[in-house]
């Protein structure tokens, strides 16, 4: 161990924590060259490979190492928070309807999917520009979602000469997709405020409909991963790195290798940052066609949080290579990147739970950043396999008590609405409020599923 | 051959067993296949060559998963369907897996595999028998 493990949790959710092998993958971490502090376990941890999922570690620059697996494979997984203008009294019951037409415009599933089969230079623009390309260049968009996305959807590093032709290919007809596992739309209303003033600021009031777009880089981020871990793993002992696990494969950051994988991962993050735009653009229009006398008061980004992620960040003035894997940036009230009515409050960090149960909209805090390199929790945390999930209930059994409480659902299998079902995943009140205890982040509005759209 | 799965709380862990290397790649791409979604009633594609390589045997495996998850995500197939596979160990440990293999289109993809992973890999024979371990993203 090169620094210490330092996990947010309480008593219960450190049990839980320590069922698998969640504490060893973190222990494994501080073995990575380069790191400094601590590798964080973020309180809705759970045991995935190399990294833990809920890890947060940083690695000092220039020479400390990336790894892939402190990413993943969905790379800049994240969600995407939208305001409508729409109160749940005039939805009504048309919240099944609402849910249906964004199922129907909006393709869920792998594989190829999307409408929009990109040309090789508009997969490039995609790459290099991402969200801005399909805002100030496609129309997707409005300016000011650029300001509410984190890293303004675009990061500058990316090189699409660094991703691999076969990571191209499988990226060029998934833009605008949603994906499978457990990926979603989920159609909310706003059913309590805790911070009134921040609420505010970010847009949000009682009763009022959001939409929480949760996915990430397709296919195209899970062949950058795979290429570049295999990549790595083959040139460990060039670089003198041992690891106890090969999944953590890694190169310094400064050399050629780690450079070429964070233009890659760039790249990928940015494709991420753009599929999610394309979706909010598909939202737009079903709420446009189907409310059209909300259409002079648009759905409003309210933020759009990357958690799986390799960025380079200064933190008490060193420069850090700081990796999220299933865990959110929580950067608190001051930071230049944050948009005006932000900047006084904090960034938006989201917290979603299940289908079926509630997720937490928090604000970033100051603490953070000498707590966790500025990070939160990114869910409620997975309790149960997807295997022990389907043994005790079944996809009907899920959707007829989703149903019951009158949550509209569209799903592709029923297998995956009993992977998904809210029993197999952590209370997330709890997490909120052991995130909130810890000082990384603070509530503001609690928002129940209506409507839920899984891949 | 014989497949099962292992609970895993967050990803899924699958174990292979097979009387040679062969059986196991053969049956790694059945899971592949298997998982992809609803199959489509149109013919099999043409047979395709497929060649891996790798450090390793077990590392080969590994390779050979995400190779065929990359393939067909990109062609659209679900490869159920093998021949002439040939999983042959070099001296100085490398290995190579060559196969023909054919598929049909999936009509609507549902597969939750993301990539296969190198961690807690394991590939051995135990009294004859090939057995593995691999662990995929989900």
């Amino acid at each position: 161990m090169r620094v210490p493990v330092r996990i947010y949790a309480d008593d219960e959710l450190l049990r839980g924590i320590l069922q698998g092998d969640a504490l060893a993958q973190l222990v494994n971490v501080t073995t990575l060259p380069g790191i400094v502090d601590f590798a964080y376990g973020m309180p809705d941890m759970h045991e995935g490979y190399g990294f833990p999922v809920g890890g947060v570690a940083a690695t000092l620059l220039p020479d400390g190492v990336v790894s892939p697996g402190g990413v993943g494979f969905d790379i800049n997984c994240g969600v995407r928070l939208l305001a409508t203008p729409l109160t749940r009294q005039q939805l009504g019951d048309r919240h099944v309807d609402l849910t249906h037409e964004i199922s129907r415009s909006i393709p869920a599933g792998t594989g190829r999917g999307g409408r929009w089969v990109m040309s090789d230079t508009e997969l490039h623009r995609v790459l290099t520009e991402g969200a801005e390309y399909l805002v100030r260049d496609r129309g997707f968009g409005l300016e000011e979602d650029l300001a509410h996305t984190e890293s303004h959807g675009r990061l500058p590093e990316a090189d699409p000469a660094a991703v691999s032709r076969r990571a191209q290919e499988r990226g060029a007809g998934q833009l605008g997709t949603i994906g499978s596992g457990n990926h979603f739309v989920e159609i909310q209303q706003v059913t309590e405020v805790l911070d009134p003033l921040v609420a505010a600021a970010f847009g949000l009031t009682p009763g009022q409909v959001t939409v929480l777009i949760h996915t990430g880089s397709r296919g195209l981020g899970h062949q950058v991963c795979t290429d570049h871990v295999r990549l790595f793993d083959a040139k460990l002992a060039h670089f003198g790195i041992t690891l106890p696990d090969r999944q953590l494969s890694c190169a310094p950051a400064s050399s050629a290798e780690g450079t070429a994988y964070l233009r890659a991962m760039s790249a990928a993050a940015n494709y991420a940052w753009a599929n999610r735009q394309l979706i909010t653009f598909h939202v737009r229009e079903v709420v446009r066609r189907m409310f059209p006398d909300t259409a002079p008061r648009p759905v409003r980004v309210v933020y759009d949080v990357a958690h799986n992620i390799a960025k380079r960040e200064t933190h008490q003035g060193r420069a850090l290579c700081v990796h999220r894997k299933g865990a959110t940036r929580s950067f608190g009230p001051g930071e230049p990147e944050l948009p005006d009515e932000y900047r006084d409050v904090g960034q938006p960090v989201f917290i979603p739970g299940s289908m079926g149960t509630a997720t937490w909209v928090m604000v970033g805090t100051r603490e953070s950043a000498s707590r966790s390199f500025a990070s939160a929790c990114h869910g409620a945390g997975r309790a149960l396999s997807r295997g022990a999930a389907k043994r005790a209930v079944t996809g009907a059994e899920v959707r007829a008590a989703l149903e019951s409480r009158g949550i509209a659902v569209r799903c592709p299998t029923s297998s995956g609405l009993a992977e998904e079902a809210p029993i197999a995943y952590k209370d997330v009140d709890r997490v909120a409020l052991v995130v909130e205890k810890a000082g990384l982040a603070r509530r503001v509005a609690r928002l129940e599923p209506i409507g839920v759209v899984k891949g | 051959m014989t497949v099962n799965a292992l609970d895993h709380v967050g990803e899924w862990k699958v174990t292979i067993s097979g009387h040679t290397l062969e059986d196991v790649f053969v049956a790694m791409a059945r899971i592949i296949a298997n998982a992809a979604g609803r199959i489509g009633d149109e013919e099999p594609s043409a047979w395709e060559s497929i060649e891996v390589t790798a450090r390793d045997v077990p590392t080969l495996l590994v390779d050979w998963a995400n190779e065929l998850l990359g393939r067909s995500e990109v062609t659209g197939l679900a490869y159920s369907e093998l021949r002439s596979a040939l999983v042959r160990p070099a001296a100085d440990g490398s290995a190579r897996v060559t196969a023909q293999l054919r598929g049909r289109r999936v009509s609507q993809w549902t597969s939750p595999l993301k990539a296969a992973t190198y961690h807690a890999l394991s590939l051995e024979n135990v009294g004859g028998e090939w057995r593995a371990e691999v662990l995929f993203d989900v």
